[in-house]
């Protein structure tokens, strides 16, 4: 039980020295949210008007006072109204949240499952064929631009061939019911989500190949193949069982971060999930927005780190509680 | 084809698949705009182009700018001006808002208090020019002006879109009322965050009829994007110009049309003019001639653009003074001579240095050195600052460009946009949009009084100046104005307050076959509500 609170109080802990780095580093920011809350002509109003609008939305109270009010309003879900987009933080996310999960979500369960498979056969062949091609495409994938390779996607698959459609999350002017609706938003999801797995391919890719090598070099493994396992028996059953350990911790952390979207392949594909918001609120200095989606991924990382907390012992009976 | 070719069947299958199924549906319109303009109501659209003209296409003015920028009367019938201050309006019967409630002199009468008491950049220094609102029944109002304003009917009239009273009155907090409700062409029918706008047209607008049905107004935030989108037909026009080193490309394909003209927002650098070196008119003269104003619109915009003038206003205004339409060279020989003459010690290296009283000492002191700031995200600025360094370089000026991102440069040059707060610059590359040059406001940029010279980053101060700069606002007559300000332009190009650079060339690609109605409203571009109206 002890060790169940204590566990609660290190989670509390972070989440408020996290807390705490969401307020203070979009205020550290030089600049000003001024240009959003009286418009692109701001110029024109005299300095008082402009003290005013800085006294309607607070931002002329002491930050300690800001800082407090945060924190409560923070935490009872009161994430406030955006400076920029006209509505409330909740409803700003709640619009983007689900193309953010459907976009990461997708290309991160692709590139886990290809990860794994390609890393383990890479390991298991090592010096191969498969594993030089692999290696080095993972290699080469890794150092190519994420916005070069979108662009290069929508050069061929939008423009040049037309099989694809450039931008967006589905067709404005399109049936938006059943499952052409279904089929359209699929289309449209190819070119990001692929080029998001690309781009998190090699990631996995490595850390599986790697895990997998050590693994293959184990005195257990050894063993295996000297009781005279079956070559399938021993790569499954034994070798990439373990291996995956490590590959967990990563596809854990990649979880927490699902909600964060993936703001440059957002960028270039005009895909509106939470990475543009976010990178939109930073430039716009949208304190709120900032505040209250850096809070949802924030809370997300930390329940995704908890989430392994409690996987991992069963995965790994070495790391079990007094085991 | 082998075997390991083969395994790949089933995804390219799969690909092609998907690829050929898409839904084939009437289309509407589609204009690509830039960015996210919130709930499309004049509280939170963002954008000054395009995001103000979207915006009045669902809310009216009383007056409407034509494509030559002059106001002609809209939901106003009439005005008759009285006097300098009085003016007497009379609205047109039968306009109705989208909700079919009449549209009343109470509505205007209302929106003017409603600007001025729920502060906004553009609406609420216009509408605090009138000082007191008389209704004359339902379609008379007479409004009683503070003081003379000769841009009064062009910043006012033909600007605040015009608010439903019986849906504002009980707003207190003006960006949280989404509904998007005018007496306009269009109707907001849906508005996506980060994804699109949907318009469709009003059927019982009281003007000439809408000559679209529906405009889609996706949000493409990248360049390139948007015109792969354009080149694959996803969209039918842009908002954001083609960029110069694609035009001759666009303009060769048969199934794109180009529509250019001239663009109002200025380049320019700006300069602290209270600082020591750019205080003194002579160096600041030297920094406008030595700079090679071709070579930026050349290299810069291929182009596709037009120099500045000293005296900030467009060639186009119909208030620019042809005497300062050029701006000033001199050769570096020349340049070096007026800084010599100025007193300046001119170093064994090149360049010049501030005498302080020792001027044998060349060695100790201060040189005539200064930083140029220019914002990180923009490429055009960047490299406009790296050629004006070379150019002052040339002429014995050291400049260092150092580049920020775009808002930690604006609050170092304009503290919470409010020049009274005072700045921390030397020079940098700055830019005014286009309602700036076009209403002529040189008052705003010139004059020392913060409350009355909004955009005067320069911490620029001169008795005469501001005297003449009060009276282009207050002179009513349109020759009398247009003499003052030509006298303020010759008194800009004498003193150098700023250094207006270029003016960029607005450059929009479009799909004829789907709509080929546009027009070029000048100093801006094909997007506004004459563009949507039959002729």
């Amino acid at each position: 039980m002890a060790w169940y609170l204590g566990r609660v109080g290190q989670y509390g802990l972070v989440l408020l020295v996290a807390m705490t780095f969401n307020f203070a580093l979009p205020r550290a920011m030089p600049g000003s949210p001024l240009r959003y809350l009286a418009g692109e002509d701001v110029g024109l109003l005299t300095p008082a008007q402009v003290a005013d609008l800085r006294a309607t939305y607070g931002l002329d109270r002491p930050l300690a006072a800001q800082y407090v009010a945060y924190l409560g309003d923070t935490l009872r879900g009161a994430w406030g109204f955006s400076f920029q987009l006209g509505k409330p933080v909740a409803e700003a996310i709640r619009e983007r949240l689900p193309w953010t999960l459907l976009l990461v979500g997708s290309s991160l369960l692709v590139a886990t499952a290809f990860g794994i498979i390609a890393g383990a056969i890479a390991a298991w062949r090592r010096g191969g064929r498969f594993d030089t091609a692999a290696l080095s495409s993972a290699i080469l994938v890794d150092a190519l631009p994420t916005f070069w390779l979108g662009m290069l996607f929508v050069a061929v698959f939008a423009v040049s061939w037309r099989l694809l459609p450039v931008f967006g999350a589905y067709t404005p002017w399109g049936d938006r019911s059943g499952w052409p609706f279904v089929l359209d938003v699929a289309r449209h999801l190819v070119l990001p989500a692929t080029t998001l797995t690309l781009a998190s391919l090699s990631g996995t890719f490595l850390v599986m190949r790697y895990a997998m090598l050590d693994v293959l070099g184990q005195d257990y493994v050894r063993t295996a193949r000297a009781k005279g396992l079956p070559e399938r028996r021993v790569v499954m059953g034994h070798a990439v069982r373990n291996a995956l350990l490590p590959v967990s911790t990563v596809v854990f952390l990649n979880l927490g971060f699902l909600v964060g979207g993936a703001t440059v392949v957002e960028t270039v594909f005009a895909y509106p999930g939470v990475g543009t918001l976010l990178y939109q609120a930073v430039l716009a200095r949208d304190y709120p927005v900032l505040q209250g989606a850096f809070f949802m991924l924030t809370v997300s990382v930390l329940l995704a780190n908890a989430l392994a907390d409690a996987v991992y012992p069963l995965l790994d009976p070495r790391v079990r509680r007094g085991g | 084809m082998n075997r390991s070719s083969l395994r790949f069947l089933p995804l390219l299958v799969a690909l092609l698949w998907i690829g050929s199924t898409g839904a084939q549906v009437d289309r509407p319109l589609r204009v690509a705009i830039t960015g996210d303009e919130g709930t499309l109501t004049p509280y939170t659209y963002v954008t000054g182009y395009p995001g103000y003209e979207l915006m009045t296409l669902i809310y009216d003015q009383l007056f409407l700018m034509d494509e030559e920028l002059v106001p002609r009367p809209w939901l106003a019938a009439g005005l008759e001006i009285v006097d300098d201050l009085t003016y007497v309006l009379t609205l047109r019967e039968g306009v109705r808002w989208h909700d079919g409630e009449p549209f009343t002199a109470d509505d205007v009468a209302f929106t003017i208090g409603y600007y001025q008491t729920h502060p906004l950049g553009r609406f609420t220094s216009s509408a605090n020019r009138v000082a007191d609102v008389r209704v004359d029944g339902e379609l008379g109002i007479s409004l009683t002006l503070d003081g003379p304003d000769a841009t009064f009917v062009e910043a006012a009239l033909a600007d605040l879109p015009m608010l439903p009273r019986h849906l504002w009155q009980d707003v207190d907090e003006p960006r949280a009322m989404a509904e998007a409700i005018g007496t306009g062409p269009y109707r907001l029918v849906e508005a996506r965050s980060e994804q699109f706008y949907r318009l469709e047209a009003n059927p019982d607008f009281w003007g000439p009829p809408p000559a679209v049905g529906t405009i889609i107004a996706p949000i493409v935030r990248d360049e390139t994007t948007t015109f792969q989108a354009l080149l694959a037909g996803e969209i039918d026009a842009a908002v954001r110009p083609v960029p110069a080193g694609s035009v001759a490309s666009f303009q060769a394909r048969p199934d794109l049309a180009i529509a250019q003209g001239s663009g109002f927002a200025t380049t320019l650098l700006i300069l602290d003019v209270t600082r020591p070196g750019l205080d003194d008119p002579a160096v600041r003269r030297v920094i406008a001639g030595a700079i090679d104003y071709g070579r930026l619109v050349d290299l810069l915009l291929l182009g596709f653009g037009t120099v500045g003038t000293p005296g900030f206003l467009h060639p186009d205004n119909p208030f620019a003074n042809p005497a300062t339409a050029e701006p000033p060279r001199l050769s570096p020989a020349e340049a070096r001579g007026v800084l010599r003459d100025a007193g300046y010690l001119e170093r064994a290296d090149g360049t010049f240095a501030f005498t302080d009283g020792a001027p044998e000492d060349a060695a100790g002191a201060a040189p005539l050195a200064f930083v140029l700031l220019a914002p990180a995200s923009n490429p055009t600025r960047l490299r406009a600052a790296e050629l004006i360094a070379q150019d002052l370089a040339a002429a014995g000026i050291a400049v260092t460009v150092r580049s920020m991102e775009v808002e930690a440069l604006t609050q170092r040059v304009w503290p919470d946009f409010d020049v009274s707060q005072g700045r921390d610059y030397e020079l940098a590359v700055f830019g005014w949009s286009a309602p700036v040059n076009a209403r002529a406001n040189l008052r705003g940029l010139l004059h020392g009084d913060p409350a009355k010279g909004t955009l005067n980053l320069a911490g620029y101060d001169d008795p005469e100046v501001n005297e003449l700069a009060d009276r282009a606002v207050a002179t009513i007559d349109a020759d009398d104005r247009r003499a003052v300000l030509w006298q303020l332009q010759e008194r800009m190009a004498r003193d150098v307050p700023l250094v207006p650079l270029f003016y960029q060339d607005g450059v929009y690609a479009y799909r004829p076959s789907a709509f080929d109605g546009w027009s070029y409203m000048a100093g801006q571009g094909i997007l506004h509500k004459r563009s949507f109206l039959r002729r």
